[in-house]
């Protein structure tokens, strides 16, 4: 899922005539990543089993502070994965394939991108 | 008796003077963002392909990091990945370092940036008054800024104006728009 959504992003920045690609890809994907934890968390707060998202303080400024510190971790994570060699396979892997950017793909990663922005817009994760 | 004691004032409540808030959620990593932009941009990109050698004849001089032949060509290779584009030539230890340093320094904006628009959704969507016109707007300019093809102009010009706006407003432009 998360290797076909670098690969779209990867060819997308690379058709726009983007340098470092690979590194830009990753950054997406981490974003996309972000997005869906979030539409997790958000599905945990319909489901009760949570009651809101945490809120690390009530200025803005420090809230968005704290917020890095995870975001960051985060963003090294998905580095991790997304090393040099297994980004290279990762595109040598859909570059075999004939229709690896077909437009039920396109669709699908679209889909991706869509259904966390949809769940957080639609459900209020502030709690009661 | 009291309760019926109607009390009434001629004085209008005073107006609050506007005050520019400098550390809205909005602005923090845009700050990062246009310092980061401002030092890439005007300073270090002035020699960016550039570097001193601490030898030879050209010691302390800035001459290219580029290796050339004898016709004065650059020299390059083209890398496994075609993304990476030509890499320069091992022209010395010091000038990989410098096309290093520059390489990093445009990641390093790429991940503030990215920071900014992670962060950016949640506190929207955690935000007290809830999600607003100007948290979109943040994280389509931080999306534009950091994966799209707008440069170093926008980001400036923007920073600019944003500082401006405040200042005189109190509210950030995407607030002043949306809002």
């Amino acid at each position: 899922m998360y290797n076909l959504s670098f690969y779209i992003i990867y060819r997308t920045l690379n058709a726009l005539g983007g340098k470092d690609s690979v590194f830009t890809a990753t950054l997406f994907t981490t974003v996309l990543i972000g997005l869906h934890l979030m539409g997790v968390g958000a599905i945990l707060v319909y489901l009760n089993v949570i009651d809101s998202f945490p809120r690390f303080s009530d200025s803005s400024f420090y809230n968005k502070l704290y917020l890095y510190i995870p975001s960051l971790v985060l963003v090294g994570l998905v580095f991790m994965y997304f090393t040099k060699e297994r980004a290279k396979r990762i595109i040598e892997k859909y570059e075999q394939r004939d229709q690896a950017i077909s437009f039920l793909n396109v669709l699908f990663f679209l889909v991706l991108l869509a259904v966390p922005i949809f769940l957080l817009a639609t459900i209020d994760v502030r709690g009661k | 008796m009291l309760d019926d004691v109607e009390v009434s004032s001629a004085k209008s409540p005073k107006a609050k003077p506007v005050q520019a808030d400098w550390t809205s959620a909005s602005n923090i990593s845009s700050y990062g963002g246009a310092a980061h932009t401002i030092y890439e941009k005007l300073i270090f990109n002035r020699h960016r392909f550039e570097y001193k050698p601490s030898k030879g004849p050209n010691a302390g001089k800035w001459v290219p990091i580029w290796k050339t032949n004898k016709l004065g060509e650059t020299i390059r290779y083209v890398d496994a990945l075609p993304e990476e584009g030509y890499q320069v030539l091992k022209n010395s230890k010091n000038a990989v370092a410098k096309y290093a340093n520059g390489k990093n320094l445009t990641r390093a904006g790429k991940v503030i940036g990215t920071i900014g628009i992670i962060a950016s959704v949640y506190d929207g969507v955690t935000s007290k008054d809830g999600w607003k016109n100007h948290h979109t707007a943040d994280v389509v300019i931080g999306v534009v800024m950091t994966f799209g093809p707008v440069g170093w102009i926008g980001g400036l010009t923007w920073f600019a104006a944003d500082m401006i706006t405040q200042g005189i407003t109190g509210k950030s432009i995407t607030e002043n728009l949306f809002d």
